[in-house]
């Protein structure tokens, strides 16, 4: 109990110095302004989180990268629910009901102990972890977030598996890590140093999204689910929330917004953006709020982040210094920790007061902001690294990703993929020389062998169920 | 059917793109061992795209029957 107190009064000290409360500050607004906007999911903020990220770390300070992506990623998940709200608010001219606000205070509390149980949870687990899990461990702790990333991606299995195979390969392109060896490039130059992490996401999510939302601006993008009561509402989508957060990709992978055509897409819960009435999307927005602090446990554990969104996190933490220049380092996280509850407060509070003052913001038309958007974040990554190749990657990305939103590709496993392909590699090259090239090894050590047959359990139960709800 | 074809000539491409590359190295793998073998996946899944593109247009074509 101390260790947790002086662990929390440490990192609040750090958070409350001026270049992290900063990059706070920046972070819940931009979220809030990113969500807000028409044609970006949640994925696409992120990657503009990312570019905002390296735009200002040499501004900002050592610590505050990871508590910049923290507080993007809280804001705009409030900042969609908001979008939402008002649009609900607008079409029923409603005032605020008492039930509602009964209902985000609750969500609050519930967020709040989420975040402390993730602390507190990660700080007694990372200890086991670090004893138990070597290279072969990891490369099968990859591999099943993989497969049950597969399991409940969008698309038929043999696309979605395809996806991910995709992605990792496109993860490999560049000079090979232990011998440098060119791999993939096609001895173009540009290629020798991989692809950038920000023009494929970049490209996937906002480009893709930006031209999708600009194609379809004047429909209504919300699909609705059917009310039931408050409590049971609520009560039931934290538990989903809950479970939704110790399953890899959290229960489902992020950012489908396109109806998957073969097979009909998993009801999301959780997007506060897909919800019709109020209740609904204070309920949705209440079961991301607990899922998303239980989600990085996995990743702060030091096991594997378990969706692309914990895995762009990794990509932050493990490229930043200071204080969180390695995930293993306790300090990390207690901030994260600290960062999360503050990330709480106050994007709550912007939710309920326009609403209490009855102010309800004109939405803004998609065929406006999805070109303001591009033109943001290509001039954004023109002025990180003046690379007019990588401007060009982007806009393919952005175009492939379009494509794959059309053919029901699901995009969030290809960067999946992707992330993943330099971990995965590494750990398996580094478990097979331990083993001497006996590839077997993955079976033989419990714990890997324990990872493996999960990941292929969750992957044909979870695809049989949706065929069987299918037909 | 379309999107099954352009995985089967990526991951033809990449495959032999991937021909110069070194030999695994005794008891653990080269440069080039992982990209092949994710690239040989990528060929036999895409394969299977397109067959399920063809079934699908057929099942389509008859209406669904």
């Amino acid at each position: 109990m101390m260790d947790v107190l002086a662990g929390l009064t440490q990192a609040f000290a750090l958070l409350l110095s001026p270049s992290v409360l900063t990059a706070c500050g920046i972070g819940l607004l931009t979220g809030l302004v990113i969500g807000f906007l028409p044609g970006i999911s949640p994925l696409g903020g992120l990657a503009l989180a990312y570019l905002l990220v390296l735009a200002l770390v040499g501004v900002l300070g050592p610590n505050s990268p990871a508590v910049l992506m923290v507080a993007v990623a809280y804001g705009t998940l409030y900042g969609r629910a908001f979008a939402a709200i008002n649009l609900a608010d607008r079409a029923n001219g409603d005032a605020p009901a008492t039930s509602d606000r009964s209902a985000l205070l609750g969500g609050l509390i519930a967020g709040l102990a989420a975040a402390l149980a993730a602390g507190v949870i990660t700080a007694a687990g990372r200890l086991y972890v670090t004893l138990f899990m070597g290279p072969v461990e990891f490369a099968a702790a990859f591999t099943f977030v993989l497969l049950a990333g597969v399991a409940f991606g969008s698309g038929s299995t043999a696309s979605a598996l395809a996806m991910v195979v995709l992605g990792l390969l496109l993860g490999m392109i560049g000079e090979d890590i232990e011998t440098g060896a060119p791999r993939l490039t096609f001895d173009l130059p540009f290629l020798s140093d991989g692809l950038s992490v920000l023009a494929v996401g970049i490209g996937l999510f906002v480009i893709a999204n930006a031209i999708h939302s600009y194609r379809q601006a004047g429909g209504d993008p919300q699909q609705g689910v059917a009310p039931d009561s408050a409590f049971q509402r609520v009560s039931r989508r934290m538990l989903l929330g809950v479970l939704a957060a110790v399953l890899p990709t959290n229960g489902r992978s992020a950012s489908n917004s396109v109806d998957d055509r073969r097979i009909p897409p998993l009801p999301d819960p959780f997007d506060p953006a897909r919800q019709k009435e109020v209740p609904e999307i204070v309920s949705a927005l209440m079961a991301s709020d607990v899922r998303f602090s239980l989600s990085l446990i996995p990743l702060m554990v030091y096991i594997a982040p378990s969706d692309v969104v914990g895995a762009l996190l990794q990509k932050v933490f493990s490229s930043q210094e200071g204080i969180l220049g390695t995930t293993r380092d306790l300090a990390t996280v207690w901030l994260v920790c600290a960062t999360l509850i503050v990330a709480h407060v106050v994007p709550l509070i912007t939710l309920v007061l326009p609403r209490l003052a009855r102010w309800w913001p004109r939405p803004i038309d998609a065929r406006i902001a999805a070109p303001a958007i591009v033109a943001c974040a290509l001039v954004g990554s023109y002025l990180i690294d003046q690379s007019l190749v990588n401007l060009g990657i982007m806009l393919g990305f952005g175009a492939l990703g379009y494509l794959m939103m059309l053919g029901n590709f699901d995009r969030s496993l290809l960067f999946l993929g992707f992330l993943f392909a330099t971990g995965l590699e590494e750990n398996i090259r580094r478990g097979l020389m331990i083993a001497r090239g006996d590839a077997m090894i993955f079976l033989q050590r419990p714990i890997s062998a324990g990872f493996l047959i999960a990941g292929v359990l969750v992957l044909i139960a979870v695809r049989t169920w949706r065929h069987k709800r299918e037909t | 059917m379309a999107p099954g074809v352009v995985l089967v000539v990526i991951a033809a491409l990449a495959y032999f793109s991937l021909r110069n590359l070194p030999a695994p190295t005794d008891g653990g793998l080269g440069p080039g061992s992982m990209p092949r073998i994710l690239s040989a996946i990528l060929f036999v899944l895409g394969a299977v795209v397109v067959v399920e593109g063809f079934i699908g247009r057929r099942v389509g074509a008859s209406g669904g029957a």
